[in-house]
């Protein structure tokens, strides 16, 4: 099956997830609007209002429990499809070479021609072999960041993967060798990944569901990057975008920018990710980022959206610790930039 | 009574959550020397409180002690997200049972 048409499927379905997502936030208000004038309603009769409100109850419940399966459905699909990219090495480009495998444990890995060079790890960190295995589902959760403090790459994948699915890069397996092509360049890695020296638990970027595609882009932004050690001095989210997808990208300066712009970039579908500023010599800054549940420092989250009061939506690479919804005003006054890439496919 | 064994210790960085066996410790606040920590624990378990040095704390399903807390580096305003990630800001000691 051709590449073209299954980006063309998955970016149909995300739109689709996009607007079932919507119409279920609509649904699940109206039912609470309705339920709560019920029970309102329902008050002023002694004998009956606490049945009303029992009855009410559940109704928000199943509303989030059929979007839920739906839009798991719908993500799903997604990561079936993306699979099927991953399994089919694009069209036109050279076959994956065939190298030995390398010794994994002890001693230091042993240059490979045509493999690209293991990237330098932190310390309490070896590399043991990994099969890759391609998510269950793709969406914002489906990566984490992991002992590194590496949150624009995955923010930036975050944020890819909730808005443009498409673009993500294809992973595939070859003979000896992990292929993670991203626009212009192919990656040729070992098989092999960062796990803890003591545990063995992948140590760095992961996805909940264990699966390794996550981690070998990861492993790809690393060699791309100089090594673990310098992707973990932080970095530009555009400039991880922009290696992503290969679209062009662009910064927003927050405090320079209105609501309305804000609003509008928030809204528009694209992938983006906000920085937040350090807090470090603000004690109101600071006080204003525990309230929205902001971390303390430099971060990066991906831009889910705005609710229905017009507060901004971010999701946190952590995987957990998501922030509150941050008004504009706040936002503004919090976040230094919104970095994203465009998603049209006009060339 | 405190083991002195290094994988005993844990080092909770700025930028990052820190694995402790099946639960992950992020840092949330600093004053310091007072740090803000979140505990979650599996099953979407989570806390989160001040720790001054020579707190207690739970998580993973053992006793910590907060050794010693350490402020983070000032920034520029408009550092890149994930400068100063890898700083320790906490060092925590685990308990014997």
């Amino acid at each position: 099956m051709g590449e073209r048409p299954i980006r063309a499927a998955v970016q149909s379905l995300t739109s689709l997830r996009t607007a079932a997502g919507a119409d279920f936030r609509a649904l699940r208000a109206a039912v609470v609007g309705r339920a709560e004038a019920a029970v309102r309603a329902a008050a002023a009769v002694a004998a009956v209002g606490p049945a009303v409100a029992e009855l009410a109850r559940p109704m928000a419940t199943v509303a989030d429990e059929a979007a839920e399966a739906t839009l798991h459905a719908l993500d799903a699909e997604v990561g079936r499809l993306l699979a099927l990219l991953h399994d089919t090495p694009p069209p036109g480009r050279r076959p994956p070479f065939v190298a030995p495998s390398p010794s994994v444990a002890g001693g230091p890995p042993v240059p490979v021609p045509g493999l690209a060079p293991e990237p330098e790890l932190t310390d309490g960190v070896r590399y043991a072999e990994h099969p890759l295995t391609p998510p269950a589902a793709v969406g914002a959760g489906f990566a984490r960041q992991g002992s590194i403090s590496d949150c624009h790459l995955v923010a930036a994948l975050c944020a890819v993967a909730d808005r443009a699915p498409w673009l993500l890069p294809a992973v595939s397996a070859g003979d000896d060798a992990v292929l993670v092509d991203v626009p212009g360049r192919r990656y040729r890695l070992r098989p092999t990944l960062p796990v803890d020296a003591g545990g063995g638990r992948l140590a760095y970027a992961h996805s909940p569901d264990g699966s390794t595609l996550v981690p070998y882009v990861e492993k790809a932004f690393a060699v791309y990057g100089g090594g673990y050690t310098a992707l973990g001095r932080g970095g530009l989210p555009v400039e991880a975008l922009y290696w992503l997808t290969g679209r062009p990208s662009y910064l927003l300066r927050v405090p320079k920018a209105g609501d309305d712009i804000v609003a509008a970039l928030v809204e528009s579908g694209q992938p983006a990710v906000a920085c937040s500023r350090p807090f470090d010599d603000d004690r109101s800054g600071a006080a204003a980022a525990l309230r929205y549940r902001l971390a303390p420092v430099a971060h990066a989250y991906a831009v889910h959206g705005l609710d229905a009061e017009r507060r901004v939506l971010l999701h946190n690479p952590w995987g957990r610790r998501h922030p509150r919804p941050v008004p504009l005003d706040v936002f503004r006054d919090l976040f230094t930039r919104i970095d994203w890439c465009e998603t049209d496919d006009d060339d | 009574m405190t083991t002195t064994d290094p994988a005993a210790t844990v080092r909770v960085r700025l930028g990052y959550p820190v694995p402790i066996g099946a639960a992950s410790i992020t840092v949330l606040g600093v004053d310091p020397p007072l740090v803000c920590l979140g505990v979650d624990d599996p099953g979407g378990h989570e806390t989160t409180a001040w720790y001054a040095p020579g707190n207690i704390l739970m998580a993973g399903g053992a006793r910590w002690r907060v050794v010693r807390t350490s402020p983070p580096p000032r920034l520029a305003p408009d550092a890149p997200p994930g400068t100063a990630g890898d700083h320790t800001v906490a060092v925590l000691e685990r308990l014997a049972r």
